[in-house]
């Protein structure tokens, strides 16, 4: 055989190689197997208690019928409530504490609320979860994307990713030029930005912020951006404010800009990332203990990792999948976020920065976390003067 | 046969102690026990809140506590939290009286045009809910963006005028003009029935109409003014939505309510913790409970004088109204000028928001982007049939409830000499005092314990657990009505009626009820608006099937998009102003027909 006849045997094993395992790579007839039998007791259940965001309420309809029909599951009744996550998080703890059985079958949050899950013993593992994503997810399936990006440490197994928030700023294109813009969130405590921004009145990006900068310096840092600070608002309402033209900027949800520029490509907003860090919140799925439809609620969960599922969501709310998505918006998202080359942080990038989310649920944590609350909103301080 | 002796030993004994409840209850027994199932789950709830401070974790896991009441020594809460709002319930009490008093005489005693069409409109003031009055005056005043600063500073020729809402003044102002209507409703029906020979004997006797008004018919309505201004000053002390909108969510201009809301409705994941601060929710609703049962006392004092309010007496009742001339413009623009700022411009600001694709002060170029895009889905996007029928049934089951259990209560109360009856009238009371957001927390966590050990009753998670919260929440307005009403019925009717052989029931359905047919009414219909906007209660009991149009509305607001949510409270605004329209247009018209029958019928 020669050189020539050898490479190309090798190139065509190669090709077909590669080929077989990125198409097929997780499927498998185990999975096939997996998914039927999934499918079947969904048919038994009946019904599905889930819940989504608000901000995707418009797509409710279209996303249910496209998974009853991506499953021949005509019969399911599906029930998503909506509405903020946070509180229902905190209701679904006292009830599982309490022994109860949750009314919801399957629950998108954060990855803060997910971890609190997990450790409390109140997340269900889903059991093949790599074969039943191979089959339900055809990025997974085809290989251009790890199952571990779906599902991510340190809750791999259990919840499973549906989009990621950024924050960034996001100013009035009438009231402030680029240039005029802090660089960084440290920079929000520049007094020459005084009563030019809002800020919210949680303090989970100043949180997460001890990642990156030392923890005392931050909280004379933050107590300053609060002194600075025109009003403490939310998020929506910050926005509003900026609209009518009462601040110039905000650090806010980055998705808020793509949103409203969707709605209205003329809007004066205009976007930019933070230069000393990028704070990143993964918003995931999971099926929690004792829930009365668990394959159900398992089929849900993974469902809306698809692409599928993203195309009918996502032009309602404009939130990028910026870890593995692939539609326009998250490769937007993912190019612009290189280009600033801020650092992207997350509480769940290593040992080290989970611990010190676990640090900020000891008493010192909880001292710490209640001084950047005062800081930032500067509660407490306007009678002793020091405002 | 010993046996068979001790079943009718016992029998006996039961026929006995059924013999002395009888009694002791006389006829009564049938209001009494029925008062009792409302009232008796108003105090479970209120000791449940109260219990809740005592124990260290979940209210259902042992253990006692008084760590949560280490919140009191906070100098946070004393300083800047109570005083806040104390501003906010006083002031708010103060702007209401300033409306509601000239509101209610001028369109219940006197010849004032466009009666009917003025009520439907201050009772459209209850449908806007509070986030959007808040917002729209947020755009009014404001120093930086404030259409009202900005005028009168090109007026003036200032830079700027430095008044802001965002405070517990502005607050009070806010809630001050939202909540007039509920002032005027509860001191329209005692108004309404003034009898006018006393006023006729004081003009007679040389007094003026000014002296009269304060000599005689104010000192007449007087327990209606009263019970109005502490159910007012209770509600201003309880809503957390205008405060939250105006610096409290902040947590610069903190109030109790706003503290209690946030408590146990976390904005956001919080690192700290994943459970509620349940034992600091209770303190918190304990101390709004306060000062309002301190409020209740004194209003039990008034109370305790009845018989000097009775104007309804079989004797020649024939309400009049008076002819205002001239001063009838006064009268039309002093309404005018309520309904402005109640009315026309917070929707005014919610339809112009709902036209555009976001929020803008008006302008030219702003009027070039108006459009109905806002509207699309927008049935899908506030729930769809579920969410209609949920609130359709809230609104009518509500109602209903809370007017029977009202009536029934006050009837004890008022009719009768049993001792008990201000205990039970201080019970009633209680659901206003305790917020209602710390009753739906105490409902959550027995709809939580019913879920475990009786999985069978539709509690959790369905419209009952919110029909049952707004209906025990709304008593203390319902019997603050019926009680009022009851008072000005003089008890010489039913004892006729009684003398004829007419029973309880009898007197209570075919002599009572028709007197007070007009305060009934008005207590349906202002029930049922006060449960369509009702959100606190609803969104924290909202589970999977149970979401109603206020909670939904609110989820959109808070969510960001201000003008797909000024889109839905546009809806929500016109299905209930015509909803408001038809129910007044025909029940208000056989009021005044009625009324303008009695003038005309020979007295007695």
């Amino acid at each position: 055989m020669g050189n020539f006849t050898k490479s190309f045997l090798l190139a065509a094993v190669f090709i077909l190689g590669s080929g077989v395992v990125g198409t097929y790579s997780w499927a498998s007839p185990e999975g096939k197997k997996a998914l039927a039998d999934l499918i079947g007791q969904a048919k038994k259940e009946g019904v599905l208690d889930s819940a989504i965001t608000s901000g995707i309420v418009k797509a409710q309809a279209r996303l249910t019928s496209a998974f009853k029909k991506r499953f021949g599951l005509d019969n399911l009744e599906i029930n998503l409530a909506r509405g903020s996550m946070s509180p229902k998080f905190v209701k679904l703890h006292a009830t599982l504490k309490s022994g109860g059985t949750p009314t919801f079958d399957a629950l998108t949050g954060t990855g803060q609320e997910h971890m609190k899950m997990k450790e409390a013993g109140f997340s269900t593992p889903i059991a093949n979860w790599k074969l039943l994503l191979a089959e339900i997810n055809p990025l997974v399936g085809s290989g251009q994307v790890n199952p571990k990006d779906v599902s991510p440490s340190p809750f791999s197994g259990y919840s499973f990713l549906w989009s990621t928030r950024t924050r960034s700023f996001i100013y009035n294109t009438k009231l402030i030029t680029p240039d005029e813009l802090p660089k960084s969130v440290a920079d929000l405590a520049n007094p020459k930005f005084k009563g030019m921004f809002a800020v919210p009145p949680w303090t989970s990006m100043w949180e997460v912020a001890t990642l990156v900068y030392d923890k005392e310096k931050w909280l004379k840092i933050t107590d300053q951006t609060g002194r600075n600070a025109g009003a403490v608002l939310r998020y929506g309402a910050g926005m509003d404010r900026m609209l009518l033209g009462e601040f110039a900027f905000q650090p806010t949800n980055s998705y808020y800009y793509w949103q409203r520029k969707a709605k209205d490509p003329t809007v004066p907003l205009g976007q930019r990332w933070f230069t000393d860090f990028t704070p990143l919140t993964k918003v995931l799925h999971l099926v929690p203990k004792n829930v009365r439809h668990p394959a159900a609620a398992t089929l849900w969960s993974l469902w809306m990792t698809t692409p599928e599922a993203q195309a009918i969501w996502q032009p309602t709310n404009s939130q990028a999948n910026a870890i593995f998505g692939q539609s326009a918006v998250d490769k937007e998202a993912r190019k612009s976020l290189k280009a600033s080359g801020s650092k992207i942080i997350t509480w769940y990038d290593s040992p080290a920065t989970i611990q010190r989310f676990k640090w900020f649920g000891t008493d010192e944590g909880r001292a710490y976390r209640a001084e950047l609350k005062k800081g930032l909103t500067q509660r407490r301080k306007k009678k002793k003067g020091k405002r | 046969m010993n046996e068979v002796v001790g079943v009718f030993n016992k029998q006996d004994r039961y026929r006995r102690a059924g013999d002395r409840i009888k009694r002791f209850l006389g006829p009564q027994i049938l209001p009494v026990s029925l008062s009792w199932m409302a009232l008796a789950s108003v105090l479970a709830l209120t000791f449940f809140v109260l219990y809740m401070t005592f124990v260290p974790g979940l209210p259902i896991e042992p253990g006692l506590t008084l760590s949560h009441w280490a919140l009191l020594s906070d100098s946070y809460l004393a300083l800047e939290v109570i005083p806040n709002t104390l501003i906010v319930g006083v002031g708010t009490v103060l702007v209401t009286i300033f409306f509601a008093g000239p509101l209610a005489w001028l369109l219940n005693r006197t010849t004032l045009p466009f009666r009917n069409v003025f009520m439907a409109m201050i009772a459209t003031v209850v449908v806007i809910p509070g986030f959007v009055k808040a917002m729209g005056w947020i755009i009014l005043v404001n120093e930086k963006i404030g259409l009202i600063n900005k005028g009168l500073a090109a007026l003036l020729g200032l830079e700027s005028i430095p008044i802001n809402l965002n405070n517990p003044y502005g607050m009070a102002w806010v809630m001050g003009l939202a909540l007039t209507p509920s002032m005027f409703f509860l001191i329209s029906g005692p108004m309404r029935a003034l009898d006018p020979t006393l006023e006729e004997a004081a003009g007679v006797s040389g007094v003026n109409r000014w002296w009269t008004f304060v000599r005689v018919s104010l000192p007449l309505v007087w327990p209606a003014i009263l019970g109005g201004a502490i159910y007012n000053f209770m509600t201003a002390i309880s809503i957390f939505e205008i405060p939250a909108m105006l610096g409290g969510a902040s947590g610069r201009a903190p109030v109790l309510a706003s503290e209690l809301f946030y408590t146990v409705h976390p904005t956001t994941p919080d690192s700290a913790a994943s459970e509620i601060p349940y034992g600091a929710a209770g303190v918190y609703g304990v101390l709004i409970a306060a000062p309002s049962l301190l409020a209740l006392h004194f209003y039990h004092r008034i109370l305790a004088k009845t018989h000097r309010y009775g104007v309804i007496t079989g004797k020649g009742y024939r309400p009049r109204n008076v002819e205002l001339g001239r001063y009838k413009y006064w009268g039309v623009a002093f309404v005018l000028f309520y309904l402005l700022l109640a009315v026309v411009l917070p929707i005014l600001v919610i339809v112009w928001t709902s036209l555009l694709p976001y929020v803008q002060m008006p302008s030219i170029e702003a009027l070039s982007k108006l459009n109905f895009a806002n509207y699309d889905d927008l049935y899908t996007i506030m729930g769809g049939p579920k969410v209609i029928r949920n609130t359709i049934l809230l609104m009518v089951t509500v109602p209903v409830l809370v007017l029977f259990f009202s009536f029934m209560t006050s009837w004890v109360v008022v009719r009768t000499r049993l001792r008990m009856r201000q205990t039970m009238d201080t019970i009633a009371m209680l659901p206003h005092a305790i917020p209602g957001l710390a009753f739906a927390f105490a409902l959550f966590i027995l709809g939580l314990v019913a879920s475990r050990w009786l999985p069978w009753l539709p509690l959790r998670g369905t419209v009952m657990i919110i029909i049952i919260a707004n209906s025990l929440n709304r008593l203390a307005y319902g019997t603050r009505i019926t009680n009022a009403a009851l008072l000005q019925v003089t008890p010489e009717l039913e004892e006729c009626a009684r003398v004829c052989g007419a029973s309880n029931v009898s007197v209570m359905w075919r002599i009572i009820a028709p007197l007070i047919k007009p305060s009934l009414i008005f207590a349906g219909l202002w029930t049922a608006m006060l449960t369509f906007r009702e959100v606190s209660m609803a969104l924290f009991l909202t589970e999977t099937k149970n979401l109603v149009l206020a909670a939904s509305v609110w989820m959109l607001w808070r969510d960001g998009d201000l003008s797909v949510a000024s889109a839905a409270a546009t809806v929500m605004v016109l299905i209930t102003g015509v909803l408001m329209i038809l129910t007044l247009v025909f029940a208000g018209g056989r009021l005044v027909e009625s009324r303008d029958g009695a003038q005309e019928r020979p007295p007695g």
